[in-house]
């Protein structure tokens, strides 16, 4: 009888069982979703800091900024670019003092360490004995960067005639460029600039629809002679 | 036979109303087992606002700072002059009630800047602290700041006529 009245034995009624399960799915599924959502967020917080705009963003400011800071205010070029197609931009009209001229490529001339000698540095006809020229390379949408050496007596840098010079070391400075502009003051009607340039750049991730708009300026800091 | 018969009856009728006296769950662990469901679907999205907010937020920070390099940048090439005007850069500025306002990257940065004489020596020249204050409203929209806006404020010197 004992045995009997143990096989009636009250366990988990259906409706429990049921319950319980739905309960445990919703807490599985909510964990899943909050591991999923996470892991998401770590891949995008990884993405910005580590590549991406947000990288090109960066170096782009440091690139810009350092080469700025050390070049010689007293020569330096504001250019607009067709692709290898370069023309210096002046003042549309005169006087072109307090004028803005924008383009879409600046050249910065530096010395090196390398100066040959210390009389060719202290020579005031002497600007700079290397360059730097960055660009807009508007079909690969990219902030282009050459690098070469200045002939301070031919006055010959990275524009050869209307022509980018050819013996420069280029690389790439960021991708995903939309729109690029530099911009500076002229100071006088040939349109030479007071010394800082600025750059107004937009950088586009179409894979995630998001965009950075980069406004800074370089102040160079060195005027020789 | 006739008195095990009897018995199996007995023994089903109580059986079947133990069954009916058979406790579900009650309101209060239905209640209980809800709010925890919320709770924990509450907190998940309360973290996940809290992520995104705060990674717009140091958007926003970082855009404000690289606009307070920008003007300080150019303004030294003007030396520090006290009649600075960004909105002749080209650059989107905007003049508004006590000083600037601009839009970049889907939030408004509103601008002072100020100028202040800090030296005036033979030698070293006459020297200029300059500086600017940028804000933007907590909601990153257009509209009045107020006295609780988020701010960002960089400072440096400058010789007159350093440019």
């Amino acid at each position: 009888m004992m045995y009997r009245n143990k096989k009636f034995r009250q366990g988990l009624t259906l409706i429990e069982l049921i319950l319980a399960s739905v309960i445990a799915v919703m807490i599985s599924l909510i964990m899943g979703m909050l591991l999923y959502a996470e892991q998401k967020n770590w891949n995008s917080t990884y993405t910005r800091v580590n590549k991406g705009i947000e990288i090109d963003a960066l170096q782009t400011m440091i690139t810009f900024g350092i080469n700025g800071r050390k070049s010689n205010k007293m020569n330096y070029r504001v250019y607009n670019n067709v692709g290898d197609q370069f023309t210096r931009v002046v003042p549309l009209s005169l006087p072109g003092a307090g004028q803005v001229l924008t383009g879409t490529a600046v050249e910065f001339r530096y010395w090196t360490e390398n100066v040959p000698t210390p009389a060719i540095m202290n020579n005031t006809s002497n600007t700079a004995d290397a360059y730097i020229l960055m660009y807009f390379d508007r079909a690969g949408k990219r902030l282009m960067m050459d690098r070469g050496t200045y002939d301070y007596v031919g006055d010959i840098g990275g524009v050869i005639g209307n022509q980018r010079n050819s013996n420069a070391a280029t690389q790439v400075v960021a991708e995903n460029v939309e729109n690029l502009k530099f911009s500076h003051t002229a100071k006088n009607d040939n349109g030479d600039g007071d010394g800082s340039i600025r750059m107004d750049i937009t950088l586009v991730d179409h894979s995630t629809n998001r965009s950075i708009t980069l406004k800074t300026a370089s102040l160079m800091r060195n005027v020789w002679p | 036979m006739v008195k095990v018969y009897y018995f199996s009856t007995n023994y089903c009728v109580k059986a079947m109303l133990q069954k009916k006296r058979i406790r579900g769950l009650t309101f209060i662990e239905d209640v209980l087992a809800i709010a925890m469901i919320a709770i924990v679907a509450l907190g998940t999205l309360t973290y996940q606002y809290y992520g995104a907010r705060h990674i717009r937020i140091a958007q926003v920070d970082l855009t404000a700072t690289r606009i307070g390099q920008l003007l300080l940048e150019d303004w030294k090439s003007k030396g520090g002059t006290n009649n600075y005007d960004p909105t002749s850069l080209g650059l989107g500025f905007t003049t508004e009630v006590g000083g600037y306002f601009l839009n970049i990257d889907n939030v408004t940065l509103h601008i002072q800047l100020a100028s202040n004489q800090t030296y005036n020596e033979p030698y070293a020249g006459i020297l200029y602290q300059i500086g600017t204050t940028i804000r933007w409203r907590s909601d990153f929209g257009p509209g009045a700041i107020s006295a609780n806006s988020p701010s960002l404020v960089l400072t440096t010197s400058v010789r007159q006529g350093q440019n």
